[in-house]
């Protein structure tokens, strides 16, 4: 058996790369507010002299104006997933093994790329061409391989005395032992794995547990642990991190052109064909926004959901810049004529679907659109709804207009005042006097005077 | 209507944490400029604001009454206040907040019913929610119990939901004739609060200001307002309702008379006679030889003073506690004003002979200052719980409580809160906290932020800064004052309400010590000090050797020993009571104490206040009569003479208030109130201009008038009472007498101390080595659990103690020693059938403690690793032949510092030294003899950063090398562009000048810093960095 | 002769004058009001094209409020071309739930369209329809067509400036407001007599009358029975 370990061992950082090279190149780490340690720092930042481990107090002093990331074991694992998946195409036993690293078996695959040299050339150039920092290093087992990628070897052994005696130069904190392990080792004076190696078994089993004895055996390769295989998703489910940070709506529509081509090709795949999809849009500070896009009947191609989702992009606006898109198949179903078995709700669902997407394609979606209980005491203030509110306010009207209109004819005061007097945290800062007033005619309004102008406005009509 | 009477009878302070805005103090005086008749402070379910407003309305002597009462609300659905017509009634409203807070977590509050139902004596004003069915049902309940005392509260907020209130406040009263009464629900003082307001809410619910939404008050209306504006919102009937109730409320704090624990005093005397027996017998004690006709008129001319202020009961509950202390053997010293009179003396409270200290005797009570007399009490920190048990188990718990301690918004948690309420990144807002340096005196803190990446120039920056700064010093939560005691002779819930703290079984009452010393209420403090533990374990030794017990006043006793001053002001004071740090070290030898009242000074100077008020400088040079000492006045001098004109303690400052401005002794006592929280409130301006005229009207200039007042401002909150310093000077100079006469057992008690005082075991140890103390090692056979004096060929020597072992359980020491054979252990068999823990014997065996059994440590360990040699089946296998490592010098000095944190025979620069050539490096011993201002290279390991808070930025480096400790000055500029060998560097190196001041004191003026800390990379010394 | 003449009464498209047997009026929901149900024949008709020409802010929505309810949940209530941003407090109030109701505006002929596409889902029962410009005739005629074809209903709100057309209805009314009373004119009606000055009182908003009678009740300051503790 022959194993190459991949460390991706700056994955987070090559992962933003493209975003933070846009900006003027400065010093960046990523930091694991958990543990207060720098757990990844670019090629500025170690010459700030900022080392992986060290405290963020530290950090931020050595190098003032040092941008942080805060370290996301999920978004790490996502990115790792895409780099199996584009190596899948290459070679299929991959281990995956998150957060950051890749074992690949060599040996069956050596035949179809004739020769181990062609292989791994091949396999460099792919990861070379998603742009990612990476030790490797060969070995009879994963066990071994990692220990040699993690001293940083980067080289490909075969013959099996080469890789043993590179083994025995490592350190004991370069393998997989637990902290305790490797410190009451030294405290015994045991420091590299060639000492370790050296003791009997028999000795060391009276003083460790299992666990170390079989991760030993499986450094030497007398016995191989199974492992499990990667295999790409059963449901299509894939987010997209742009280069760079999209504020401009037509900006979005190629990714979704990639993530759609990548949608035809897993359904093809699968002779399935879907027909609805979900579009997540992911921002840095707001919560996701996922659009719903239905189509009338199931499609598979991209062609065919392309203008559907340009329809709705078109009327989107983004209030804040987009650091990621995710695209997901809600229900997919084999291609097999129409399936007509809907029960009432489902067909209910679809019919509710189908009138909306009509309505919202035709009519633009910011045109359609649902009242949402506005969870702000300033009437014209649209804030992101309350899911239970507070309190219902009984006064307020059905209509409000969104720009006060001037009240030109005589009323009397039926109801009032209402004073709401905030907003002081954004530039919308309000204090008004709300009344109900009624005209001549006999017109229900909710009126208020404006403070320096002294002029009476509608902001309401009780309809 | 024109002279319309109101009073607000439903208002919260932010004694009502993370929800009232507004201070009590803002919330009278507002009242009293709108002329409100009365005021009610009704915080939920407390009476923690009561004694700030009622004392703010003493101070300000305002026309407004305040109405002490409480707002509570039951089951979520029944809100209301209840109000104090008179005594019984607040007794009655203090037990009730004290049942229902008793039956909850700290911070919060659980009602039951039949607490209200037996309410006899309160108001009640319901608050009716907006939902009928609840609302009848209450009603019924409150005609059925409380028809007599009972009204509705109609708020009118102008929320939109006025004419639902009105609605069912009017049908309310129809069917249950409750009658209605107008009241707000004031959580401000003023409507610009609002911000404020909004921003505890969204502390409160854990949001942002934007998502609170419609939760949040929609306008500013539950603030005082103004008569007319109340007239048009309310019915008149309604307003004067108000008054009529605020008539019925007469109670007033002043009612709340401090009855003492009558047990105290045995049947058949009264206070005052049992007390002079009680200093009769102690005279026979103190002076066995009779004392002189001068000192017994001192003594009656302070027992009539006692007697006049009726203090008698707070000299009998401290002489009791102390009394017990002595029965069981526990040290303790009694410190302060009152803690300096012959009286204490003979009370034995204080251990120190008056009339040595005969300069510091008028400073008794003085009657004019009317101050409450201030003892505090400080124990041996191992033996204090013991005190608190005992007087838990004397009063009981209903009749004794700790004093509260009100925390308040501190700048970062007042920064980070309000930033997240405001919505900004929490990982922005701990950047930022992390780059902003507080201690830079010149720029303040609000314009370093541009600089960490916030543009002061955005609208949310603006926002932030107005909102910290207002936020800051608002109270947060109630905790426990660290040792002050409130003992009452009734149940304390008739005086005050108590609540759950944090620790389990400690209850705290709701008001702090200002508030108690504004009700002239007393308070005990019972304080840890670790000094007196070290100092006791010394005694204890030294009783051991010599029939004549040793004790502080037989030191005391003794007068000013030459000797002992010689080794002070040679600074060699490591391990010494309050004079031990880098700061007093540079100090000693400038100053030089030679009598105990130089040591007094020397304690009060090295402090912020001093330091701040530029009053170091001068007083040196007065004191070595380098510049001449010259009084203002007659009155200036009699208050200066014993510091040369220079103010030192705070007392100082306020007699200079009372002789030279004219200060009454009211005004003295605010001036130091005024001092102690000025950072906070800045109240000290508004006595500029009375001390500045006052002295200027007594013929003082004007220019020295200024320097007076900055000298107080100077002072703030640091000046430290002379009283005070004067009771650490007394052990100060007993532990250098120690160090002095019986250096072994000093430095034995103190290791035995740890953790306490400014060193660590290693450099204590170190120290002693220095002073050529033979140090052993921890030894399997020879050492017990602490460390002890033993005689090696007849000198005293150090056997460090197993406690010096980390991770050694105390299982694992007694069993040690209990089965210890008289022959000691011969062999690491005998210790492994002692069945102790794989840790223990591990550790035991990194320490090196079996080095008489087997040398190799790496060698033990491993044998100590393996588990079955300790099953009798084993037991004759031997296995070592496999195992071949053995640990060099260095190794051994990592295993030293890693099991015990220190290393007797190596030091990490004596290693450093064999291993490579340095000989171009100057040793600390040799400094001595290099020329001043010469050039200098230094190597050592860092085992100090201490940045003193001087206002040009040098920071202090602590090197220590083999044969001593190096002091490094860095300038700002030096620090700020070599950051790295500043910050990260264990071991450095400094190219430098030498400077040697007139007196001797030698620091190496840092040039080039090299970190050289990959040489010795495995060991990590502890350094004690900016403390 | 008179089985022709049965068979004709009781074709659903035949009244007589006299009165209504017509098949659909135990369909009808009633309106709360006593006065315009036994006018309308039990309430406000299930399907067709209704138009109130009204002022605007009289409570014109709230007199259906009956029907909404009715023909809401599970189904979508549309409104199309609304006069203002709808709140959903007074939806919730009246407990239509908000995430059923939809809002939309376009031009003219984008309203009439999603009017009719709205009819003829089957996930839409009710929409309500706001014009600035008069309806032609054909326009009108698609609508209660599709409406009666689909069971669903129509109402569409005409405001005083826009030029009254007769147009084929099934129901059409006009409404003004004097204080807290609304006067009611059913101007045609799908197999009933039109009925003119129908007085409904009801009133949208909340008022000031339990402030203002506070004040004169308990205006002076001595209070009639003392309270003494």
């Amino acid at each position: 058996m022959l194993w190459l370990f991949l460390d991706f061992h700056q994955l987070s950082l090559d992962a933003l790369a493209p975003i933070l090279d846009k900006e003027e190149p400065r010093p960046c780490v990523i930091y694991e507010a958990e543990v207060n340690q720098i757990v990844q720092c670019n090629s500025y930042a170690t010459e700030a002299g900022i080392e992986v481990g060290m405290g963020m107090a530290q950090a931020a002093s050595l190098c003032s104006d040092l941008s942080i990331i805060d370290y996301k074991v999920d978004r790490e694992t996502s990115h790792l997933k895409i780099l199996a998946n584009s190596l899948y195409q290459l070679i299929g036993d991959i281990v995956l093994i998150p957060p950051a690293s890749l074992a690949l078996r060599l040996d069956p695959s050596i035949r179809f790329y004739d020769g181990l040299r062609p292989l791994c050339q091949t396999i460099m150039n792919e990861l070379n061409q998603q742009k990612v920092n990476f030790h490797f290093a060969t070995g009879w087992s994963i066990e071994s391989a990692k220990v040699l990628a993690k001293a940083k070897m980067d080289r490909i052994l075969s013959d099996q005395a080469a890789i043993h005696n590179a083994l025995l130069q490592c350190h004991l904190n370069q393998t997989d032992l637990t902290t305790q392990q490797v410190d009451s080792l030294a405290r015994v004076g045991i420091h590299t794995l060639q000492s370790l190696l050296s003791l009997p078994t028999t000795e060391i089993g009276k003083r460790f547990d299992n666990k170390l004895i079989s991760y030993l055996t499986a450094l030497r390769g007398e016995v191989f642990p199974t492992c499990v295989y990667f295999h790409p998703e059963e449901k299509f489910a894939e987010t997209i991190e742009p280069a760079y940070e999209i504020s401009q709506t037509q900006h979005l529509l190629p990714w979704v052109n990639r993530l759609l081509n990548q949608l035809a090709v897993f359904l093809r795949l699968r002779n399935q064909v879907t027909a609805s999809l979900t579009l997540t849009l992911f921002f840095r500070e707001k919560e996701k926004e996922s659009l719903q896009i239905g189509s009338a009947y199931p499609l598979s191609l991209a062609a065919n959901w392309l203008p559907l989702f340009e329809l709705h992009i078109e009327k989107l606006t983004l209030t804040e810049p987009v650091t990621a898109l995710g695209l997901t198949a809600n229900q997919t179903e084999q291609m097999n004529g129409h399936n007509s078995d809907f029960f009432y709700h489902r067909f209910h669902y679809f019919a509710k679907m189908q009138l909306l997407g009509k309505l919202q394609a035709k009519l633009g979606s910011d045109n359609v659109c649902t009242p949402t209980f506005n969870n702000d005491h300033r009437l014209e203030e649209a804030s992101p709804a309350a899911n239970f509110p507070a309190f219902i306010p009984h006064w307020h009207p059905l209509f409000i207009a969104t720009t006060p209109l001037p009240l030109s004819e005589s009323s009397q005061i039926q109801f009032g005042p209402v004073r709401i007097q905030t907003g002081w945290w954004d530039d919308q800062d309000v204090k008004r006097d709300y009344f109900i007033a009624q005209t001549s005619k006999g017109e229900l309004l909710l009126v208020y005077k404006s403070s320096p102008e002294q002029q009476w406005f509608i902001q309401g009509w009780y309809g | 209507m024109v002279n319309m009477l109101y009073s607000e009878l439903f208002c919260q302070s932010n004694f009502s944490f993370l929800c009232g805005a507004s201070d009590p103090e803002e919330l009278v005086n507002t009242a009293a400029f709108l002329n409100y008749q009365a005021l009610a402070i009704t915080d939920e379910c407390s009476v923690a604001g009561v004694v700030r407003a009622h004392a703010e309305i003493k101070r300000n002597r305002l026309p407004l009454k305040l109405i002490i009462g409480a707002s509570f609300t039951l089951a979520e659905e029944f809100s209301f206040l209840l109000l104090c017509p008179y005594k019984q009634a607040y007794s009655e409203l203090c037990r009730i907040i004290t049942n229902a807070r008793s039956r909850s977590p700290k911070g919060e509050y659980h009602l039951a019913e039949w607490d209200i139902k037996s309410v006899k004596h309160c108001l009640i004003i319901w608050l009716p929610s907006l939902n009928r069915d609840v609302n009848l049902h209450w009603g019924k309940w409150l005609q059925r119990y409380h028809s007599q005392r009972c009204w509705i509260g109609v708020q009118r907020l102008l929320d939109g939901q006025d004419h639902h209130r009105f609605t069912i406040c009017s049908d309310l009263t129809e069917s249950f004739s409750i009658p209605l009464c107008a009241c707000t629900g004031v959580l401000m003082h003023h409507p610009k609060q609002l911000p404020l307001q909004h921003i505890l809410h969204a502390m409160r619910t854990g949001s942002t200001v934007d998502k609170i939404g419609i939760a949040a008050l929609s306008n500013a209306e539950r603030a005082l307002r103004p008569l007319n504006k109340l007239r048009k919102l309310y019915p008149a009937q309604w307003l004067y309702e108000t008054q009529k109730i605020s008539e019925l409320c007469q109670f007033s704090l002043e009612e709340l008379k401090y009855q003492y624990p009558k047990e105290l005093v045995p049947t058949g005397y009264t206070a005052t006679s049992y007390l002079r027996e009680c200093v009769e017998k102690g005279i026979k004690k103190r002076f066995p030889e009779g004392i002189t006709h001068e000192v017994r008129q001192v003594i009656e001319k302070e027992l009539l003073l006692i007697k006049e202020q009726a203090y008698e009961y707070f000299f009998l509950t401290i002489y009791d506690i102390v009394q017990f202390a002595q029965q069981q053997g526990i040290l303790y010293q009694g410190r302060g004003s009152a803690a300096n009179s012959v009286v204490c003396y003979c009370l034995e409270i204080t251990a120190v002979d008056p009339r040595q200290i005969n300069v510091l005797f008028e400073r008794f009570i003085s009657k004019e200052r009317d101050e409450p007399p201030d003892i505090d009490v400080d124990f041996e920190h191992e033996k204090r719980e013991q005190i608190i048990q005992y007087i838990y188990r004397k009063y009981g718990r209903q009749r004794t409580a700790l004093a509260a301690t009100v925390i308040t918004f501190r700048f970062r948690s007042a920064f980070r809160e309000v930033g997240k309420a405001l919505g900004f990144a929490e990982s922005q807002l701990g950047y930022v906290l992390k780059n902003i340096n507080r201690r830079d005196k010149a720029l303040p803190w609000q314009s370093q932020l541009s600089a960490c990446g916030m543009d002061p120039a955005q609208v949310k920056v603006k926002q932030l800064i107005a909102l910290v700064e207002q936020i800051i010093g608002l109270p947060r939560h109630l905790s426990q004052h660290v040792g002050g005691f409130v003992i009452s002779d009734g149940p304390l819930h008739e005086l005050v309400p108590t609540e759950n703290t944090a620790m389990p079984d400690r209850t705290v009452i709701q008001w702090d010590k200002d508030d108690l010393e504004s009700l002239a209420l007393l308070k005990v403090d019972i304080l840890a000090l670790g000094m007196l533990t070290a100092i006791q374990k010394s005694f204890h030794l030294l009783n051991k050797q010599f029939p004549q017990p040793v004790s502080i006043p037989f030191i005391t006793r003794l007068g000013d020993d030459r000797q002992v001053y010689d080794m002070v002001c040679k600074a060699d004071t490591v391990g010494v009571f309050q004079i031990e740090s880098r700061a007093q070290m540079t100090m000693l030898p400038r100053l030089k104490p030679r009598c105990y009242y130089d040591l007094v000074v020397q304690i009060a100077i090295v402090r912020p206040g001093p330091i701040q008020g530029e009053m170091v400088h001068p007083y040196l040079r007065r004191r070595h009569q380098l510049d001449p000492v010259v009084y203002p006045s007659k009155e200036v001098e009699s208050v200066l003479g014993r510091t040369m004109g220079v103010p030192i303690f705070q007392e100082q400052v306020i007699q200079l208030a009372m002789v030279a401005a004219g200060f009454s002794g009211g005004e003295a006592d605010q001036l130091r109130r005024a001092m102690a929280s000025w950072k906070k409130n800045g109240r000290l301006y508004e006595f500029q201009e009375k001390v500045v005229s006052g002295m200027t009207q007594r013929g003082y200039d004007k220019h020295y008038a200024n320097q007076i007042f900055e000298q107080i401002k100077g002072f703030g909150g640091y000046g430290f009472p002379e009283a005070h310093s004067a009771s650490f000077a007394v052990l100060a100079y007993v532990s250098c007498w120690l160090k002095h006469y019986f250096p072994v057992e000093f430095y034995v008690g103190l290791l035995n101390s740890w953790p306490m005082g400014f060193y660590t075991p290693s450099q204590l140890v170190r120290d002693a080595q220095q002073h050529n103390i033979k140090v052993l090692p921890v030894c399997i056979n020879a050492s017990s659990i602490e460390h002890e004096v033993v005689f090696v060929q007849s000198e005293k020597a150090i056997r460090l103690g197993f406690t010096l072992i980390k991770g050694l359980s105390d299982k694992a020491k007694d069993s040690i020693v209990s089965h210890r054979p008289c022959e000691g252990y011969q062999s690491l068999r005998q210790i492994q059938q002692l069945s102790l823990s794989r840790a223990d014997l591990t550790a035991l065996a990194s320490a090196n403690a079996f080095h008489q059994l087997a040398d190799n440590r790496y060698q033990t360990r491993w044998e100590m690793m393996n588990q079955e040699k300790n099953l009798p089946l084993f037991a004759n296998q031997d296995s070592q032949q496999s195992f071949a490592f053995t640990p060099s010098s260095l190794d051994n000095l990592i295993e030293d510092y890693a099991a015990t944190g220190l290393s007797i025979e190596h030091h990490p620069i004596a290693l450093l030294a064999n291993q490579r050539s340095l000989n171009k490096y100057c040793w600390s011993k040799d400094l001595s003899n290099k020329k001043n201002k010469s050039l200098v290279r230094i190597i050592g390991c860092v085992t100090g950063r201490q940045a003193p808070g001087t206002a040009s930025g040098v920071t202090f480096l602590t090197l220590e090398d083999h044969f001593g400790n190096i002091n490094v000055v860095v300038w700002q500029a030096t620090a700020r562009h070599q950051q790295q060998p500043y910050l990260k560097a264990s071991l450095l190196q400094v190219d430098g000048i030498l400077e040697r001041s007139p007196e001797g004191v030698i620091h190496v003026i840092a040039g080039k810093l090299t970190d050289r800390s990959d040489w010795l990379s495995a060991i990590n010394v502890p350094s004690r960095d900016f403390h | 002769m008179s089985d022709r003449l049965t068979h004709l009464t009781v074709h659903p498209h035949l009244w007589r004058a006299s009165y209504k047997t017509s098949s659909e009026n135990k369909a009808r929901i009633p309106s709360g009001f006593t006065l315009l149900d036994s006018a309308l024949g039990g309430g406000w008709p299930q399907a067709g094209l209704i138009r109130l020409r009204t002022l605007q802010g009289i409570g014109e929505v709230e007199l259906f409020l009956t029907l909404l309810q009715h023909m809401c949940h599970p189904h979508l209530l549309v409104f199309i071309n609304p006069p203002g941003r709808i709140q959903a407090s007074w939806l919730i109030k009246y407990k239509i739930e908000p995430d059923d109701v939809v809002f939309l505006t376009g031009t003219h002929e984008q309203n009439l369209w999603a009017a009719e596409q709205c009819l003829k889902n089957d996930a839409c029962q009710i929409v309500l329809v706001w014009s600035g410009q008069p309806l032609s005739l054909t326009q009108a005629r698609r609508l209660q067509v599709n409406a009666k074809q689909h069971q669903s209903v129509c109402i569409l709100f005409e405001y005083q400036h826009v030029l009254r057309q007769s147009l084929p209805l099934e129901l059409d009314l006009s409404l003004i407001r004097e204080q807290a009373a609304v006067t009611l004119n059913i101007e045609k009606q799908l197999g009933g007599w039109p009925r003119v000055g129908l007085q409904l009182t009801y009133s949208p908003i909340p008022s000031n009358n339990s402030i203002l009678s506070a004040f004169t009740r308990y205006a002076q300051t001595y209070s009639k029975h003392e309270q003494v503790s």
